[in-house]
Order: C-alpha cells, then structure tokens, then sequence
C-alpha cells in the first residue's frame, strides 16, 4: 500500500519521465504500474507507462493503428498467461517481438507461471501431455527464442508466484470480477523483478552499498564483500545523498541497506538492491527449440482464426437483468450510459459473443430510438479487441441503414468515440 | 495505515479526497476494478474477509466505513 501512495506522490511532481514503458497482458496489468514506477523512480529512472486494454496482445501488436502502437513504448512489457491464451500463446509473443521490432522497442517477456489447474489430476505430472510439462516447454521456448536477442529479455511470474506462495498468489474475486490474476505481493515481485532488468539495461545498477555499523551485520557484509561490491559503512545520522557525494557517485548509484534484525530478509534485500544484477555469458547461439520458422501471423489471419460468432438478439424478460448490468458496468467501449431503462421507447438488442476460446454469453446491448438513433452501444472488455464492435457496426448499417450515434463522452470511454468516428459512423455528441 | 490511506492507495485519489460523501459518482477513477482492489486491500489491511455481496453495493466512503463498522473495525 505504501508502494502506491509513494506512486500517486511521484506523480505529482514534475519529474520529466526519462522512459516509456508499455504493458500489454492477458489480463489487467494496472496494478503492476505502482511497483514498477516506485523501483524505476528510486533507482533514477523516472518513468510514464502506456497500458492497453487487457487481452489483447495480438491486436495491439499488430495494428499499427493500435493505444500502443501510436505510444512506440521505449520498453514493451508482455504478460501472457496459458489461462487466456491457451495454445495462442506464442503466437502472442511472436507478434510482441515483430512489434517491439518494428517500434524499436526493449522487449521484455514475462514468462507466464505454470497453471494451477491439472487436468488430469494428481496424474498430470508424469506424462508430456500434463499442464505443467507443456507450460515448462512453452517457457522453454520463448526463453530461447529471446536468449539470443540483445534488444530482448525475460522475468519469470513463476519466480513471483513462488516468492509469494501459491496459497498467498491469488484471490478469487479480483480475477472473477477485474481479471486481475495475482495479488499484489505478486505484482510487487513482478515489478522488482522487471526494475532490476531495466536497471541494468539502462546502466544504473548499484555502484556503492552503504550500510549501518553493526557487528551483528557481520554475516551479510561477507556476501556483499564477495559480490565485489564496493561498500561504504556510514556514520550515523549520515544522509545517504551525502554517502553517495563523498564517495563520488550519484546518489541514485548508492544503495542503502538496512538489513534488520531477522536473517530471514537479508538475502531478499541484498537481491531487490540490485547488488547482485549481472549480466550471464550470453548463450552462444539462440537455442531454437521450434524446428520451423514461423511467419509472424497477420492481424486478419488472427482475427480470423478466432472464429469469433456474434449474435444480435432482442431484449426478453430472460436477458433483460443481465442487460441492463452489462450495460451499467461498461466503462470503456459504451456511449456514456451509465444506466439502460428498459420501459423508454427504445429497440433492445443483447449482443451474445463466442469464440475459439469459449462463450461469453451476453457481453453487450444496443439500443436504438426512432429507428435512426443509436443511443445504447455497450461492450463488456472481455469481448474487446476481437473485432466484435465490428460485426456489431456492420449488422446494424445492414438492419438500420445510415445510423445516429449519440455519444456523451466520460472520463473512460475515449476509444468508443475514436472506433465510430474511424468506421466513419455519424455522431452526435451530447453534453 | 489509515483508511483514508488504504482508500486512496486503492483508488488512486489524493488522502485528501477521501471524504465521506466521495463516491463512484464522484471520484472518476473508482471504477469497478478499483472497487475490486479496495475490497481486497480492505480485507488485507483489516485482516477480515467480505461476503462480495456485503460490500459490492457500497459506492461511497460512507458506505464503505459502515460496512467495516458493522464488522467491528473502529474507522
């Protein structure tokens, strides 16, 4: 919790970002913002992130009309995970390295933790085909496939998972009802993780550790002694800028240690300190452990290969509840209604979505008012960025001809306006 | 950790802006992901744990106090 009021404070300085970073995952990533920007902001890189809507890795990477795209991040971080992606996950990362390829972007891939679920049980284990072998081979994979790249690199959600433990990695409800797949001890690991990589890609990794005087540090100070560090014990009630001037480096290359009481913490601290960040002989070629090259897929063949079915259905007295709270809760690809009123003089059509990945069910609703005025036009994001607004769009200029969108702009729902007015639809806007 | 601090962190709005009547109508950047976060890190601040249905439905800080008070927490 520190970590994100520390964020909210750095951000009302003016401190002039010195990189961009871009998130794209499988999943909603926003909470990783606030660790990765503390660690970045104390370690002298001030930072700004671009975060593109969830679930839609493949889309952003390759429409060059995309959020992320238009932003060309200095830093592309992607998430997958086999939950949402299933066997479509090197795909995604093969279309994150053609993007950051083409926006001359640092590529970071997360690699994606090892499901939880078994489907087949305690027998999963011990055959090729069990959730944990395919994951490691996928892993495998996409590590080798970057091991060989100097504008690319790895982090491990695995490594953040098992640092938290399983039991402490997730809750229920923030998945089922944000999408957000991890708790926060976990983004604060992903994030710890991801800084040390930016640090040392970026050359500010830690040139001076400074620590208290304490002969109960004796054991600690051995290890930092060995790593080669150069270490300072500071007097106390010494400032640490201070430290830094008289040792005469910057103050963002000192490192504080605090190193408390308990031995439990010290290694943890001595590796968030980025004391141990050093660069691995690099592998003497890139082990391709695919066989064939793969042409980078195409944004129509992806799109297309999702089978994506859309079905416009009039509102029933079965669907009209779900309706109206698809409708409440659409923030982001809606005309800026807030509350659907199903007794007002309006056609009301639910918008039913399917695809490879399995069904949605009611995702969406369209109204429209006098036969020409569309005033309900909501989409859940779970449905966003499968070319679902599209299908919609289209059905209706076939039903209804030359069509009205009334639009009534909030705080969230900017790529609504931006998807109508690039399909050239006609809008009315309303205060 | 105050709750004015954990609603701020969660909401991602200055501690200042945390007043009782401060709502989702209100304060723009509570959306139901935020509210989402707030729940859980209610939940880890206080150590206690929601029915989702207990505390979905407050949509102001107000609501959200009474709803800690109602599980004994002193905010």
């Amino acid at each position: 919790m520190d970590t994100r009021l520390r964020w909210q404070e750095i951000g009302r300085t003016d401190v002039r970002p010195v990189v961009r970073v871009g998130l794209l995952a499988s999943y909603t990533i926003d909470p990783l913002v606030p660790h990765l920007g503390v660690a970045l902001h104390d370690a002298g890189l001030p930072v700004a992130f671009d975060t593109a809507p969830y679930n839609q890795i493949v889309r952003q990477c390759l429409d060059d009309a995309s959020e992320m795209a238009r932003a060309k991040p200095d830093v592309l971080v992607v998430a997958p995970r086999f939950e949402e992606l299933g066997d479509e996950l090197l795909t995604a990362v093969d279309a994150a390295v053609s993007a950051a390829r083409r926006w001359k972007s640092f590529l970071v891939v997360v690699l994606p933790a090892v499901p939880e679920d078994r489907p087949f049980g305690q027998l999963d284990d011990g055959r090729a085909a069990g959730a944990a072998a395919l994951a490691h081979e996928v892993r495998e994979t996409i590590r080798a496939e970057l091991a060989g790249r100097p504008d690319a690199w790895v982090v491990d959600a695995e490594r953040a998972v098992r640092a938290v433990g399983t039991a402490k990695a997730h809750h229920a409800a923030m998945f089922k009802f944000a999408k957000i797949p991890y708790t926060e001890a976990v983004f604060g690991e992903l994030g710890a993780q991801l800084a040390g990589v930016l640090r040392a890609v970026h050359g500010v990794t830690p040139r001076v550790v400074v620590v208290d005087e304490d002969p109960a540090l004796e054991e600690p100070v051995r290890w930092l002694r060995e790593s080669g560090a150069r270490l300072v014990v500071r007097a106390a009630g010494e400032e640490i800028e201070d430290v830094a001037a008289r040792e005469g480096v910057p103050a963002e290359s000192a490192v504080l240690l605090t190193l408390g009481g308990k031995p439990d913490g010290w290694r943890d601290e001595v590796a968030r300190s980025g004391l141990l960040d050093r660069m691995p002989a690099p592998d003497r070629a890139a082990r391709r452990i695919r066989h064939s090259a793969r042409e980078t897929v195409s944004l129509d063949d992806f799109m297309a290969g999702l089978n994506v079915e859309v079905e416009l259905e009039p509102v029933g007295p079965e669907t009209a509840a779900k309706v109206v709270e698809v409708v409440s809760r659409a923030k982001d690809f809606t005309l800026g209604t807030e509350k659907l009123d199903l007794t007002e003089d309006r056609e009301v059509f639910a918008v039913r979505v399917r695809d490879k990945f399995g069904q949605y069910g009611i995702s969406g609703a369209v109204g429209i008012t006098g036969g020409t005025v569309v005033d309900v036009f909501s989409l859940s994001c779970v449905v966003l960025g499968k070319g679902v607004e599209d299908v919609v769009l289209r059905r209706l200029r076939d039903e209804h001809g030359d069509l009205v969108f009334r639009h009534r702009a909030t705080s969230h729902n900017q790529i609504t306006a931006g998807f109508l007015t690039d399909a050239g639809a006609r809008i009315e806007e309303i205060p | 950790m105050t709750f004015t601090d954990v609603v701020a962190g969660a909401l991602d709005v200055d501690p200042a802006h945390v007043t009782d009547d401060a709502g989702q109508d209100t304060l723009s950047s509570w959306t139901s992901m935020r509210h989402i976060q707030l729940i859980v890190m209610l939940e880890e601040a206080y150590s206690l744990s929601f029915d989702y249905e207990e505390i979905a439905g407050a949509r102001t800080v107000r609501e959200v106090r009474e709803v800690l008070r109602a599980k004994g927490v002193e905010v």
